[in-house]
């Protein structure tokens, strides 16, 4: 759950003296039970119009500017929150986690009729990064979404426009991650991709990315 | 000394830096043991003090230069140093071409000509396209529908160099004055902006052959646009020969750079080219690429040291360094004179570049061909249904200034609307004029006649149109005033739309009988408008839905209303706009359970882009409400100053004619009281002389001074008053028939019109 800060490099190598291979399978086994937010509804009207109204600016916010999630990080900035997450919550929170935001982007995707799947990701930063989140996430459920100097991200799926591949859309710092670094700080270690029947991307398969061919709902290493 | 010897200019690094340091550090690069002369025109330009020079050259600023013999003081120092020139500016590159030089290392003069801005022939060879553009003598309302039609996403571009993004008509007159400041009478033109990833190529080609390329993806990018950091990748194969075969075609020699945009359909569009290497130059000799080290050794047979990737991305950062003692910062500005925040130019230009502009192109350079009388005045065409009207109600018994109707011209754009009503569209369109945007009875009356309806904004406006016949039963009242039914007499409208919550209320808890229809404005979408019930979070969005769920009579139909300008917009923008409207729209439908049965879309289209948008927008617009509100039985249009603004012309006269430097200026007897919006859009303005000759005014530098006392009332500009223009001669203003009448004003005339 990175917010996507750059900072210089210090210290060893992150990899606590593991391979850069080994310190990623040793992440991946640590993270691999966490599951990607479902924001809930209550049983009542408020949940109801709170995904609406979010529905609506979704569509709204595709027709005006052709694109559906940047509106959602000038409204949500990046943090700590509490979980569960319901509807009525979450539209008039500040801030949001990584997972939260990627849930709602999914939303969003979803209201204008795109394919969309939640993709978990492990990116490598420095002991002295992930030291200072494990601090900042103290009172809000501790360290459990880092390992080593690796760190657990939520990102989206999107189809790539003229080719069969996927794009994977960072929603958190606003990019696509095709020319985010394979190797360094702030490089991609990891992705998995969920995919079932609802994303409409075909459950199952292999996605290309980048050159590589992701196994939907699988760890796959990425890095260099 | 070095076999190599290259005297290098403009190396300023600011935040809008040169390319001067980024050539020297790629020589050096090449050449370790390079000769390298950097040349600026001011000791502040602060690549000259580091360490890549081996000399330094400071010329005098460039507005106090004898250009002449300084370019003989060039060509001596490089023959002195048996060496090369690498100038780091367009406009240097372009002056020295003039008369070339083989050690000079730039293109031929032939080729600053035969790839002139807007580069519709560089478009031809290469695989890219020139995006829309306009001349900016193609006469004012020319310009401005152009504008209009894109969005008012444009940009106002100088010959050369200079490009100013405008967002409106006062921009594109501060935007003209400028560039006609710097550059004289030469040719500008509006282009259309391309929204996309931006993609810059620098090449380096000697006598026709290509050295070599780059190609920069910005990462980091200054508030100017420019790079701070990037990664340098290859040219695409396409784009790779056809660079090739245009510097080929065009046998070119020295660097280059084309800035293209590559938008989301993946086409790339030329916005900009360069006669010599970009800033960014050295970023792409630490990817491996150093271009100016192959031109050199294609120049000069020697070879250089092969690059080395030192990496893909470079960075730049912000260095202090001695300056040298030799070249000392000239004393700080007077007290007068300095501000915290030194001036854009001053900053990026510290050598006075803007001066060899306007040595070359502006008053200076045009000074043996500006005076008026050898200007010839451009024939612009007028319409002659326009002209005989104007025949017929012009003349001398006219009294001055004067709105003058043209009953022929207004019945145009009621026709229009009258059309569109009557075609096959999956919902009842219902046009209504709107009243406010000009309240005359003939444009009433022709309103009715064509089967509008009225919209209006207070009850005076209803009780006005109910004397002109329009029954209340066929008016929509629009606020912000909330109404007050007791007005009316009690007597139901057809629509009324609440501008706010408490207005909504209001007419929920008088129950049915009001209106048929009542509904609420909304906010447009994202644009901080000051109009309508704002939806921009799900709280006011959950208060709104359950306002229309639990306090709206049954039995009263359902609308919701929203209004932009199109004319501000740009129909594109209108249009998503419109979408976005509809999207929430059925939200509020869905999350109130109430069907909306009504939907007004507004209006603000311009005279000339409504028909266009009846023909090829309306119709798909009004399937997509269908389709999404599938309970809507009437959509709502609003045209006022699409339907009313060629109704009148005003008719003024010619006080007097001043001739100033280079221009001529006009004073009329009619002014901004007659003509309130003269600065926010643009009219046709024409001439008729004492003789009944008909000239439409355009293309040219003069313009027409209002009557009275105030300094911005200036009537137009942008014309060339022909030099038969005599005292007394009537001036027309065409598009005077919406809020330039309604909003007219009593002022300097001796008293108040009670």
């Amino acid at each position: 759950m990175n917010n996507g800060l750059v900072m210089k490099c210090v210290g060893n190598n992150g990899h606590g003296g593991a391979s850069p291979r080994a310190a990623i399978e040793q992440a991946i086994v640590k993270l691999d039970g966490l599951r990607p937010t479902v924001i809930e509804s209550h049983p009542g009207r408020c949940c109801l119009l709170a995904r609406e109204w979010f529905c609506a600016q979704s569509r709204a916010h595709h027709e005006v500017s052709g694109l559906p999630a940047p509106w959602l990080r000038e409204r949500w900035m990046w943090g700590p929150q509490h979980h569960p997450d319901y509807w009525c919550e979450v539209v008039e929170r500040t801030t949001i986690d990584c997972s939260a935001l990627a849930a709602l982007t999914c939303e969003s995707l979803r209201a204008i009729g795109e394919p969309v799947a939640t993709v978990q990701m492990i990116e490598h930063f420095d002991p002295s990064t992930v030291q200072n989140w494990a601090h900042y996430w103290r009172e809000h459920g501790g360290a459990y979404w880092l390992s080593g100097s690796t760190s657990y991200h939520v990102a989206v799926a999107v189809r790539a426009l003229g080719s069969p591949g996927i794009r994977i859309w960072n929603p958190t710092v606003e990019c696509f991650s095709e020319q985010r670094p394979l190797a360094g700080y702030g490089s991609i270690a990891a992705v998995r991709m969920l995919v079932d029947a609802d994303s409409g991307l075909a459950p199952g398969g292999a996605f290309a990315w980048r050159g590589l061919h992701l196994r939907a709902n699988d760890w796959n290493i990425v890095s260099l | 000394m070095s076999s190599i010897r290259v005297i290098i200019s403009c190396c300023h690094t600011g935040p809008n830096p040169a390319p001067g340091l980024g050539l020297a550090r790629s020589l050096k690069a090449g050449y370790p043991d390079s000769f390298l002369v950097g040349k600026d025109h001011s000791t502040q330009a602060s690549g000259l003090h580091t360490e890549f020079f081996d000399e330094v050259w400071v010329a005098r600023p460039w507005g106090e230069l004898h250009l002449v013999d300084h370019r003989a003081q060039i060509i001596a120092r490089l023959e002195e140093l048996d060496g090369y020139y690498l100038p780091g500016s367009d406009l240097e590159a372009r002056w020295l071409a003039e008369e070339s030089h083989p050690r000079i290392l730039i293109p031929g003069i032939d080729i600053f000509r035969r790839t002139a801005k807007p580069f519709e022939k560089v478009a031809e060879i290469l695989p890219v396209r020139v995006p829309a553009f306009i001349g900016l003598d193609a006469g004012d309302r020319e310009v401005y529908n152009f504008a209009v039609d894109h969005g008012w996403k444009v940009w106002a571009k100088g010959p050369v160099m200079d490009a100013y993004r405008v967002f409106n008509w006062t921009g594109i007159q501060q935007a003209r004055h400028s560039l006609a400041a710097c550059w004289g009478q030469q040719s500008f033109f509006l282009q259309k902006h391309i929204t996309g990833t931006e993609v810059m190529l620098a090449f380096a080609a000697y006598q026709g052959h290509l050295l070599g390329t780059a190609v920069v993806d910005k990462r980091l990018v200054t508030s100017e646009g420019k790079c701070w950091s990037g990664e340098i990748t290859t040219a695409s194969p396409e784009l790779l020969n056809a660079v090739a075969l245009l510097v080929r075609e065009l046998h070119w020699t020295g660097g280059g750079e084309l800035e293209l945009v590559k938008d989301e359909a993946g086409i790339l569009w030329l916005i900009d080219w360069n006669y010599r290497f970009p800033a960014w130059i050295h970023g792409a000799t630490i990817g491996g690429i150093n271009l100016p080290a192959l031109l050199i050794a294609a120049a000069s047979g020697v070879q250089p040291v092969p690059p080395r990737c030192a990496s893909r991305q470079f960075t730049r950062v912000v260095l202090e360094i001695p300056v040298l003692s030799s070249i000392p910062l000239p004393a700080p500005p007077p007290a007068a004179r300095s501000t915290n925040v030194p001036s854009k130019l001053s900053a990026s230009n510290p050598s006075g570049l803007p001066a060899l502009m306007q040595r070359l192109f502006g008053p200076e350079g045009r000074e043996a061909t500006s005076q008026h009388s050898d200007r010839p005045a451009r024939v612009a065409r007028v319409d002659s249904a326009f002209a005989q009207a104007i025949r017929e109600h012009v003349g001398p018994s006219l009294q001055t200034p004067a709105r003058v109707f043209l009953p022929k011209i207004a019945e145009v754009g009621f026709r229009q609307a009258q059309a569109a009503a009557a075609m096959d569209l999956p919902v009842r369109l219902t046009p209504t004029y709107s009243v406010k945007t000009n309240p005359d009875r003939r444009l009433l009356v022709m309103a009715r006649a064509h089967g509008l309806r009225a919209e209006v904004i207070s009850t005076g406006e209803a009780r006005w149109a109910r004397e002109l016949g329009f029954s209340l039963g066929e008016t929509i009242y629009n606020g912000p005033v909330p109404l007050n039914p007791a007005e009316l007499d009690g007597e139901e409208l057809s629509a009324v739309f609440a501008d706010s919550l408490e207005s909504f209320h209001g007419l929920c808890d008088r129950g049915p009988g009001v209106a048929k229809t009542v509904g609420m404005r909304l906010n447009a979408f994202d644009t901080g408008s000051r109009f309508g019930l704002r939806l921009g979070s799900a709280y006011r969005f959950g208060i709104v839905a359950n306002a229309i769920r639990d306090r709206l009579p049954r039995g009263v139909r359902f609308g919701v209303h929203s209004h932009l300008q199109s004319s501000v917009t740009g129909v594109a923008e209108w249009l998503a706009q419109a979408r976005a409207f509809v999207e929430m729209a059925s939200s509020l439908e869905f999350a109130s359970g109430r069907p909306i049965q009504m939907l007004d879309l507004g209006g603000g289209w311009t005279s000339e882009s409504f028909g266009p948008f009846l023909r090829d927008h309306l119709p798909g617009l009004v399937a997509h409400v269908h389709r999404r509100l599938p309970h809507v039985e009437d959509v709502v249009i609003e045209p006022g100053k699409a339907v009313c603004e060629q109704s009148h012309v005003l008719v003024s006269r010619i006080l007097e004619i001043r001739r100033t430097d280079w221009i001529r200026e006009v004073v009329a007897d009619a002014c901004l009281a007659e003509m309130p919006l003269a600065g926010y859009f643009p009219r046709e303005v024409y001439l008729l002389t004492a003789g009944g000759n008909l000239h439409r005014l355009v293309d040219g530098f003069d313009r027409i001074l209002g009557r009275v006392c105030m300094e911005h009332d200036i009537l137009a500009g942008g014309l060339n008053i022909p030099p038969d223009a005599e005292v007394g001669d009537w001036l027309v203003f065409s598009h005077a028939g919406a809020y330039e009448a309604s909003m007219r004003y009593t002022f300097g005339v001796g008293g108040f019109h009670e």
